[in-house]
Parts: C-alpha cells; structure tokens; sequence
C-alpha cells in the first residue's frame, strides 16, 4: 500500500476513534434514552424491566413498587440547588424555541380541507362532508382496498376488508366489515391503504400523514349513551338546570349569573346545556362549558412526562407533577376571589429540577392570570406574562398553552363557532376508570400504559404515533376559533375541534400571528369515578404536538399515577410553597 | 460473601424494574459503542446480550460480590460501572479467545487477509454515502469537524459549528443511531464475505 494510501487510512481509523470518543460521552440519560436504545437494539423495555424485577424477586429481594404521582402529603421532594445556568435553561429555550417554530413555518395549507384549520367560515368543510366534496383527497390515485401495492403491513391488510371506494360511504364505517378475529366488528385500521375513508373525519394536516403512512389509527365504535355516563348523573343533572341561568358578556366572554347579574361564584354542570349554533356568543359559551368540565374533579394531580422526537425518534424528556384546583365547584375562594389555582414543577433533567410555577386566576372577566416562576439556583420568583403560555415547552414541539387543553383563562380570547362535524377523537376508554378511595377527600387513579411507535418493537409510523393504549372514534365536534387577545401571544389563532356532548378538545391548529398554520395538537383523556358516582372527573391522559415546519413532536401526559383530591389545602398554592418546593 | 443487611434494605426498595431497564440499556450502549470503535459485531463473548450482563451485575450487587456502598454514591451509576467493566473484559475475553482457539502445532494458512484500514475506509465512507443520500448535511458537518481534527468533545464541535452544546448531543445522538443502524444493516453481508477485508 503506498504511503499516502496508508496514511489516508490511518486517517480514517483516527475519524472513527473520535467519534466513538463522542459517542462515549452521550449515555442514555434518562429513562426514555434507555428505552429508546433497547428499542434500537430490539428489545422491548417493558418485558426487560419485567424479567429483572421478576429476577431480584426470586433473588429474594422484593421490588418496590411503581412509582406512584408525587404527593405534597405523602413524598415530599427534596430539591438540591443547581448551577444558575442549568435552572434556568428550561426559561431561555422557552424564549428561543417559539421564535425557531415561528420562523420556519410549512407551507400554508391548502385551502379546502385545512379550511377547518384556517377558520374562515365560509370554507370550513363540515368534517362529515360528502366526500364527493374533497377534491384533495379523491384526486390522489390511492391504494383501494386490500393488496394495494404500498399497503404497509400485511397483517393489517387483513384486518382490513375495507370497501375503499368511499364514493358511497355515508357514513364510511357502515361498510367496513372487520375481517379480523382481534378487531370487533365495526373496527379497522385507517391507514395508507384506505386513507380515504378519513377524508371526512380527520383534518387535512392529519389526514396527509396517515395517507403517507406516517400515521395510521385503530378506530373503533362506541355507544354514545354509554360514553355520556362517563360524566356522572349529577352533573347532567346540574348541567340542565343550568337552561337560562347563565350569559356572556359579549365583549369580555365573561360569565353571567343571570339571576345576580354578576360573575358567578358557583358553576356545576354545563352552563350551557344546549348551544344555538346561530348565536354570535356560541363560541364563547362552548368554551364555558369545557371549563366546567375541566373543573369536575375540583383538585387533581398528576406525574406526567413530555417527550420531544424528531423523525429519528426521541430527543429528550422531561418530566413534572401538576396540581390543579378549581374552585367554581364549590365556590370561590375568598377574599381573593380566586376561581383557580395551580402549581407545576419539574423533576427531570436534574439540571431544571425544582423549576416551579404557580398561577392564580382572579374570578372576574378582565384580570389576566397571576404566574410566577420560581428558579432554585437564583431563590427569584419572577412574576410572568400569562403570554408566555404561547412559548414552547424546553424546546419541544409542545405549548403551556396546550396543557389540560387549553391553559389560558377563557375570557382571554375571542372565541367564534366556525363550524360542526364529526371527526376521529383519541380515547383511552369509552368508560370510566375506577377510583381507589385512599383518605375522606383523596381517590387514586391507575391510568392505562399509553405507547408510543417509538418504544413499541416492530411498530411502524412516526415515532411519536401513539399505537397502545387508545383508539379512534368517532364524535361530533364544535370547530371553534379562538383568538387571544393580549398581543404578546405568539399564535394569531386557534382553531379547536371540541365535542358536542363532552366539550373535550380533540384537536387544535395553531396559526402564528401573520396568518400562517404552523402546529397542530391532538389530546385524549380520562374519565374516572368512584362507585356510587360522587366523585368524579377528566383527566389529560396525553397530548401528541406537532410541529409542521420542523418535523419535531413531542408527546406530553401520560401520567404514571393520578389523584383526585376536592380538598386541595389552599395553602399548596401560594408563593410561600413556591418557594418552599426546592428546600 | 455475604451482604450487609443495611445495604440489603436498601436495595429493597430500589425499583429494579426501572434500574433494569436503564442497565441493560447502559450495557447495550456500551456494546453497541465498542461494535463502531472496533468494527466487530461479534463483540461479547459467549453469545451474550445486555440483558445477561445486566442480571449479572445485579447479581453480582445482591451476593455481595460488588459492593455497593451508598454513601459513596447512587447504585445506578455504580451498577453502569461495573457494566461497563463486564463489557470491557467480555471483548478483550473475546479478542483472547480468538487467539488461544488457534492451535500452534497446526501449520495454519495464515490469518485471513484482514485489511482493518480499509474497512475503516469503507466504514466512513458508507456512513458519509447514507447521510448524504438522506440529506442529513447537519450530521456530515459533524464528520466533517472531526475530520478536520476539531477535538472530539461536544463543547469543541459547537464551537466550531457555531452552535448550542444541545444541538450538538442532539446531532451525536441521531449520527451514531445511523451509524449503529448502519452497522447492524451491513452485519449478515459482512460475515457472508467472511472479512472486513
């Protein structure tokens, strides 16, 4: 070998020395970085947990047990002080990130199917449309039915003796047949293969990514009496005695007691029981009501996780607790004349850990949200814009906005009704889960495993797709707009598809301020209740971001434990505790 | 030996679901970090897995045979530790194996023609070939930095490629998936050739 080949070679040696040098110094630094490598190397970390906690077991060692949702009264955190660069890191990439989202918007969606996104009424396509309406969709040369050539898994193939012409699908689930033993009848998979059937039920930036196989969804039928009772009696009960009781005020959105002519101090049930969808209100009235559905359970909280991908798979995790406590329920708290209160803070990474927020919502139409922020390493509780709900979340492809839904007070939007359908909403169970009563006020919540195609081996699709634990139904929605009136916030509009009966959000389109759509979110939850159905209440289950523009996602809930608690100690929610959380 | 019945509490109440988990992790890192340094898919000895190494280690821990001692710090790092010290003695094992199989009473042929440079070669180039097919130019610019001597630190790449350490992890952790994906796409045809030569 000549000498110049042999140094070329040597060179080449030394290259990949220095990246296996690099490689060295990034482990799987977290829990999900040590799933997501066994699921590069094909083992599925559930079974590999499993096996070494049976092991130790027999070792004569018994495991703990899961872990449960910390608890301010039962597992007190202790919060070392961190470097100020890394506490306050969650902070600066708040700022930076939103500013990349922005800056590198997709192309605008095209304007017939996206109508519903874009939220001009007049080109808002009901979801329940007559396909022969959806030019987009129906001009693509698809696959039809089985054995299409690109159909992207055999297996489910089988499954799915799907007619595929849905020229005479009205509506196109009466004629899926369900070949399968393991789907019921009624069920199938929406796929690449059979696209088309969701062209009248998922929005155009969800149906693109199911017709080019990045997404595809079980869906499933439920019983909608059945799915109603996830709410209990009383509350339907509440909800129609409150017929007439209640208005809005047209410029505000501000709730009114008709019969006090004041903002109300107590609210159970749905305000507004039945919406005229020709009332210029109705907007502000749907978004009422999912604030009172919001606020069943009174207190709750969850440990939940945010998982940041790009197409590769994940990036990083952070992972947090939540205390939420309506007080409308009941009734406002005094002499603050506070409706809500909440806490969140951050455990992981180490390097934000003790990162805390609070927010206090005054019980009127005008006041914005009070948050501060607590960083340990500096001691500083800094007051916040309630407009920062708008920034990403540690620079995932996830808003504060998008927490529980919808995170903003109602009263600082403007909320428009620009349309009704029917769409494919997530649901983790089409009744309630069961509560364990652990103390007078406290009943626990075991939520189901919710997997994403980024940790499930042999799974296909986006990364972050989630493809164990929920399924696709369909349900009437509300397509609303809303628009944020303090001109700090950084989306221009929202446009939410929220159901009919429950007033859950199933989807949101968000468009920057000059216009353009840039992100869209789809949430699931939870319904749970005691046995004899006095306690009650909805919970996140999972919120799956996307980011148009760059590709990334992130996938945020998926609580480990839940609680349900109506008798929050006020004092959790104060600046003292804020501060006291890192000591 | 037997194992202090202090520390035997305390292991108790470890969660060895999840510990288990980001073990066997650690060692499948491990391996999957020595298979790129050294080009060897048949790096630990005895056909074992992560798996395996990490119920050793835990083994290991619960008979006494490591000890664990908490006040010098936390078990996962100590239990990735002695991983990595498995790991480590299972390749050099293997490596030793290799050469105490041969018989020096039989004339051999010789050693296959191993050119180990030029496998080196072919290795970069098919990573820099993959990443320019998926126009990942992001991830080449790291190649590039190193291959231009820039120290293989992540500091040093972001100084040089005027950007956050983050992003830089970011890009190391997508570049080696891709290149440990690579690896194990090219594995069957490399043993059907019988050499990396």
């Amino acid at each position: 070998m000549a000498d110049s080949q042999r140094g070329h070679v040597s060179e080449d040696r030394r290259v990949i020395e220095a990246l296996a040098d690099l490689f060295d110094q990034i482990p799987p630094e977290n829990a999900l970085g040590a799933e997501q490598e066994l699921t590069d190397t094909g083992l599925d970390p559930a079974r590999v947990g499993e096996r070494i906690a049976r092991a130790v077991h027999d070792d004569g060692v018994d495991p703990a047990p899961r872990a449960t949702p910390t608890s301010p009264r039962t597992v007190p955190r202790s919060f070392s002080r961190r470097p100020w660069l890394a506490a306050a890191a969650l902070a600066a990439v708040l700022l930076f990130a939103v500013r990349t989202a922005i800056d590198q918007r997709s192309e605008e969606p095209p304007p017939r199917r996206m109508a519903a996104a874009t939220g001009q009424r007049p080109e808002i396509p009901p979801v329940s449309a007559d396909p022969q309406q959806l030019p987009d969709a129906r001009e693509a040369d698809a696959p039809r039915g089985l054995g299409a050539a690109d159909a992207p898994d055999a297996a489910r193939d089988e499954a799915n003796s799907v007619v595929a012409d849905v020229d005479d699908m009205n509506p196109p689930f009466t004629r899926v047949t369900g070949g399968a033993t393991d789907l019921p009848e009624g069920s199938f998979v929406l796929d690449a293969a059979n696209w088309k059937i969701g062209a009248a039920l998922l929005p155009e930036p969800v149906l693109r990514r199911v017709r080019s196989g990045d997404y595809w969804y079980r869906v499933d039928q439920i019983d909608g009496d059945e799915f109603r009772e996830n709410y209990p009696k009383s509350f339907w009960s509440d909800a129609r005695a409150n017929e007439g009781r209640f208005a809005v005020d047209d410029s505000t959105c501000g709730l009114i007691d008709l019969e006090t002519e004041a903002v109300p101090v107590h609210l159970s049930g749905f305000p507004f029981p039945t919406i005229d969808a020709e009332d210029p209100t109705a907007g502000c009235r749907i978004a009422w009501n999912m604030r009172a559905a919001d606020a069943l359970g009174r207190g709750q909280e969850s440990t939940l996780s945010i998982d940041g991908f790009d197409r590769e798979g994940a990036t990083k995790r952070l992972q947090l607790w939540s205390r939420d406590l309506h007080f409308l329920p009941d009734r406002v708290d005094e002499p603050e004349n506070l409706r809500y209160v909440a806490t969140r803070n951050v455990i992981e990474p180490t390097d934000v850990d003790g990162v805390a927020g609070l927010v206090q919502r005054i019980n009127d139409a005008t006041s914005p949200d009070k948050i501060w922020t607590y960083v340990p390493s500096t001691r500083r509780v800094r007051r916040t814009n309630p407009a920062a709900r708008s920034e990403p979340i540690a620079d995932l492809a996830i808003f504060i906005e998008d927490l529980g839904g919808f995170a903003s007070k109602i009263e600082s939007f403007e909320w428009q009704l620009i349309g009704e359908g029917e769409t494919l909403a997530p649901i983790v169970a089409n009744k309630p889960l069961s509560m364990a009563q652990v103390s007078d006020t406290r009943f626990e919540i075991a939520p189901p495993a919710i997997r994403a195609a980024y940790e499930t081996p042999d799974s296909h699709g986006a990364p972050w797709l989630v493809v164990q634990g929920a399924t696709m139904v369909p349900r009437p929605v509300w397509i609303v707009e809303g628009r944020p009136r303090d001109p700090e916030h950084k989306f221009g509009k929202v446009v939410f598809y929220i159901d009919r009966e429950m007033y859950r959000i199933y989807w949101k389109f968000v468009h920057d301020r000059s216009g353009r759509y840039f992100y869209n979110a789809m949430f699931s939850y939870y319904w749970s209740q005691n046995t004899d159905g006095s306690q009650a209440a909805v919970i996140p289950a999972f919120i799956v971001g996307v980011d148009e523009a760059t590709n990334r996602a992130a996938i945020a809930g998926r609580p480990a434990g839940s609680f349900v608690d109506s008798a929050f100690q006020r004092e959790l929610f104060t600046l003292r505790t804020l501060t006291a959380l890192s000591d | 030996m037997a194992i202090d019945s202090k520390i035997r509490r305390r292991l108790q109440r470890v969660d060895w679901r999840a510990i288990g988990v980001r073990l066997t992790a650690h060692a499948a890192w491990r391996a999957a970090n020595l298979h790129w340094r050294r080009g060897d898919p048949l790096l630990l000895a005895a056909g074992k897995t992560a798996e395996d190494i990490a119920m050793e280690v835990i083994e290991k821990v619960l008979a006494g045979e490591r000890r664990w001692e908490p006040e010098r710090g936390e078990l996962l790092p100590y239990l990735c530790g002695v991983a990595d010290s498995l790991v480590s003695h299972l390749a050099d094992s293997h490596d030793n194996r290799t050469y105490a199989e041969l018989d020096p009473e039989v004339d051999y042929p010789g050693p296959p023609q191993v050119d180990a440079g030029a496998s080196d070669t072919r290795r970069i180039n098919d990573l820099r070939r993959l990443l320019r097919s998926e126009r990942q130019t992001d991830l080449l610019e790291v190649i590039d930095a190193v291959t231009l001597h820039c120290d293989p630190t992540p500091k040093a790449l972001a100084d040089a490629l005027r950007t956050s350490t983050a992003d830089i992890n970011n890009r190391l952790k997508r570049l080696r998936r891709r290149a440990m994906r690579m690896l194990n796409d090219a594995a069957p045809a490399d043993e059907a050739g019988g050499t990396h030569g």
